[in-house]
């Protein structure tokens, strides 16, 4: 047998199509995830030019054009090297041994690829960074059937196909460098596919999606940055807790692994930008989850500390987690930026200390709930609580980890007054009544009083109702 | 043939405990290779008797004692039972109290509870083991005496089954190996389910904990204590120390193992007091430690065993007399 003619029939030929890449690439990503990517690079780039410095004057400007079918994301965030772009940003996966970004929100080496597969057919990145620039043009189409620049078809399992992107112009090393202004990055991708260009249509679609983005980009934006989307600026509110002497936010820190984590549990009443109750955790600087209100966080698990659901009893609850890493792969994130690694050590070590600390906000929260409760049966005339809470003062987390002599703390625990201690019994004087309706009796009723959801307050309002008309005057 | 009378201690008085109760003290001693012992912090549920309060204050100079009491209605007898000024009385059941107390000390923890393990005694374990600092001793004292099941569940499951079905409704069906059956909730093999339940809380605690901590700062715990005894009921004591990577050569100063109550494994240590005179005492004291049994047992009329059982406990033994106090 001539075995130079004839295939290696033991050999299973298990070479992607690039079909079955882009297709599992795409996969599970939405549209906001795909956006929420490229708007991660851009903000990676003010990252890298600013550190942890004000992102005043940096811009990132996001456009959906549905009429004209195009999206666009630009930005003068510093740019992208092309030798960055050659080893980095156009590879997938990110290549061992590729050089570190510091700090960055991008990690996992597919982000900008997924979105920009995502979003359409036709891709144009143009960059110009500090020495050089670079502009690149993609047609997905052509470059998924492999059809080489002679326009011939190629057969992909004989070839093993051209997995390569070409700049379609670039300069390097120029010796006169690029004035800082004129550094950014420009993405536009046409030939949308149809959902994207529906997405772009409906309004609410696009109010989301700002709403989600601003809510990730809540530190960046506050930190300066300009961002916007079809020209709505993106604002977000400074976080700050509730403290005073008597009430103080409790705080943990770790700072000597590769990982830097710190963590605050306390209370605000800051509502405005759909900050809400729950949790929220920021890796590099990028909020992953937030407002978190179930199990991820720590709500209703009943190990190794008791907690109970979220309730809008806890509204006031706030717990802020930033992990910050030298290296994003080192941060227990998913790939999507959407949820965190369960199973990291990071992540089960934060967790146990997240929830001790939440613990004792609840605890104070549930006392304060109390509180109320005993006043309006005026069993109590003060409450300490309620009076800590109205004397507070908003501060930035920024200035909560500073002490009195600046020194940094480490494991606080949440601070609060004793609460005042109730009567057992009501006043002589007093006289309590009961009695029990059916439910049918009690519906309609508790319809009519919608504000209260308590039966008890319900009798009292009835008979309050009683009075004022029966029996005062 | 029934054990004839004079062999049984009045049971009230607890002699099996208050053995444990010694040898804990005499552990706890050694613990001052990583802080003079006196400096510790003490957390126990003293009652009405504050027994180990008052040993480990008398025996060991610590003055910073926290009494966790969950009576609340009785707050005046404990006022009034509270036999040293520095024992600080908190009110409110361990887990609630052990959370709002601070950690930034060196503790000794007794969680010493009256009944079998639940969910909420592992949570208690868990904040200790996630707060103490390195070189704190945690101590979990558990009722293993077999459980009372209802007839109902009884006949609705049979023994074995509605055993385990209570394990899971005492502890959470989550914290129940696969391999635990109802067998295994039996006699003594109950006091080594609750024990292994214990460890696994404590694996998983210092497992989450250690995720951030660099090597040198990784906490270990180090089992010390596992009694077995039976003041009539069957009880469970085990225990040991937190200890931090970088602490360990100070652990090894401790030589704990070379107290021969101390069991760093799964095998138990029984606490078994013979029932003996005072005369037999003090006649068995002046021949130990080393001993001539072979005589004793010729002169006494002693078995071997009680005399052995003895020698391992003279040192902590009770003895009851009748005093008037006046």
């Amino acid at each position: 047998m001539n075995n130079e003619e004839v295939k290696d029939k033991s050999l299973i030929n298990a070479y992607p199509t690039k079909d079955l890449f882009i297709s599992m690439l795409v996969r599970d990503v939405t549209l906001r995830d795909a956006i929420g990517d490229l708007l991660d690079n851009s903000v990676d780039g003010a990252l890298r030019l600013r550190g942890d410095a004000s992102y005043e004057g940096l811009w990132v400007h996001i456009e959906l054009n549905a009429e004209e079918g195009f999206f666009r994301i630009s930005d003068n965030c510093g740019g992208i090297p092309v030798s960055v772009a050659r080893d980095y940003v156009f590879c997938f996966g990110r290549a061992e041994g590729a050089e570190e970004t510091g700090h960055s929100i991008g990690v996992f080496g597919i982000g900008m690829k997924r979105a920009l597969f995502r979003l359409g057919n036709n891709f144009r990145v143009e960059s110009v960074a500090q020495d050089s620039s670079f502009t690149m043009e993609v047609d997905v189409d052509e470059w998924r059937q492999g059809i080489d620049k002679a326009g011939d078809q190629v057969d992909e399992t004989e070839t093993q196909a051209d997995w390569t992107f070409r700049f379609s112009d670039y300069e390097e090393d120029q010796e006169e460098e690029y004035p800082e202004e004129e550094r950014g990055t420009v993405v536009r991708v046409t030939n949308l596919h149809p959902g994207v260009i529906e997405a772009f249509k409906i309004d609410n679609d696009t109010t989301s999606l700002i709403q989600e983005l601003r809510r990730e980009h809540l530190f960046s934006i506050n930190n300066g940055l300009e961002i916007t989307v079809s020209g709505v600026r993106l604002e977000a509110p400074e976080l700050k807790l509730l403290e005073s002497d008597d009430l103080r936010t409790a705080y943990w820190e770790s700072l000597d692994e590769s990982v830097e984590a710190r963590v605050y549990a306390g209370v605000s009443e800051q509502t405005e930008y759909g900050v809400n109750g729950g949790w929220y955790v920021f890796c590099n600087k990028r909020l992953v989850l937030g407002p978190e209100q179930s199990k991820t966080t720590g709500w209703g698990i009943k190990t190794p500390i008791r907690i109970p659901e979220y309730h809008p009893q806890f509204y006031r609850f706030r717990g802020y987690v930033f992990l910050d890493a030298e290296d994003p792969r080192d941060l227990p994130w998913n790939t999507a930026k959407t949820n965190m690694d369960r199973d990291s050590p990071v992540w089960r070590t934060v967790f146990q200390h997240m929830v001790d600390l939440m613990r004792s906000v609840i605890d104070f929260l549930n006392k304060v709930h109390n509180e109320e409760g005993h006043f309006r049966e005026e069993r109590i005339d003060d409450t300490p609580l309620q009076d800590a809470i109205d004397h507070a003062e908003f501060v930035p987390l920024s200035q909560i980890v500073h002490d009195e002599k600046t020194k940094p703390r480490e494991v606080t625990k949440f601070v609060a007054p004793e609460p005042a201690k109730p009567q057992r019994r009501p006043a002589p004087d007093r006289v309590w009544i009961r009695y029990a309706i059916t439910n049918a009796e009690y519906e309609p009723v508790k319809e009519y009083f919608e504000e209260l959801d308590k039966a008890s307050d319900i009798g009292r309002r009835i008979f309050d109702y009683f009075f004022e008309r029966e029996i005062e005057d | 043939m029934a054990k004839p009378s004079f062999r049984e201690f009045d049971y009230r008085l607890r002699p099996a405990k208050r053995v444990e109760r010694k040898m804990l003290c005499e552990a706890f001693r050694r613990l001052s290779f990583f802080d003079p012992v006196e400096n510790y912090r003490y957390i126990g549920f003293g009652s009405t008797t504050f027994a180990d309060f008052s040993l480990i204050h008398k025996t060991l100079a610590i003055t910073d004692m926290i009494s966790i009491e969950i009576r609340t209605h009785y707050e005046a007898r404990f006022e009034f039972n509270r036999p040293f000024q520095c024992i600080q009385m908190k009110y409110g059941s361990s887990s609630t109290v052990l959370p709002e107390l601070t950690w930034d000390r060196r503790v000794i923890v007794w969680l010493d509870y009256e009944g079998h393990l639940t969910d909420s005694d592992l949570r208690d374990v868990a904040y200790i083991v996630m707060n103490a600092a390195s070189g704190s001793m945690l101590v979990v004292s558990l009722n293993v005496g077999r459980y009372k099941l209802s007839q109902t569940r009884l006949k609705k499951l049979g023994l074995q089954e509605a055993r385990l079905e209570k394990l899971k409704e005492d502890v959470g069906s989550d914290k129940v190996p696969g391999d635990i059956l109802g067998e295994d909730l039996e006699g003594w093999d109950m006091a080594h389910t609750f024990r292994r339940l214990i460890m696994n809380e404590i694996d998983q605690v210092l497992r989450d904990g250690n995720g951030l901590r660099s090597d040198e700062h990784k906490v270990k715990f180090q089992p010390l204590f596992n009694f077995h005894y039976s003041d009539q009921a069957k009880m469970l004591t085990v225990g040991g120390v937190l200890c931090e990577k970088r602490d360990e050569a100070v652990l090894q100063q401790c030589q704990f193992e070379s107290l021969d109550f101390v069991s760093t494994d799964a095998t138990p240590y029984k606490i078994e007091i013979p029932v003996l005179t005072p005369r037999e005492q003090s006649y068995l004291d002046k021949k130990l430690p080393q001993g001539a049994i072979q005589e004793a047992i010729e002169k006494v009329g002693l078995t071997e065993r009680e005399i052995q059982n003895y020698a391992r406990v003279y040192r902590y033994c009770p003895m009851f007399v009748e005093v008037e106090l006046s």
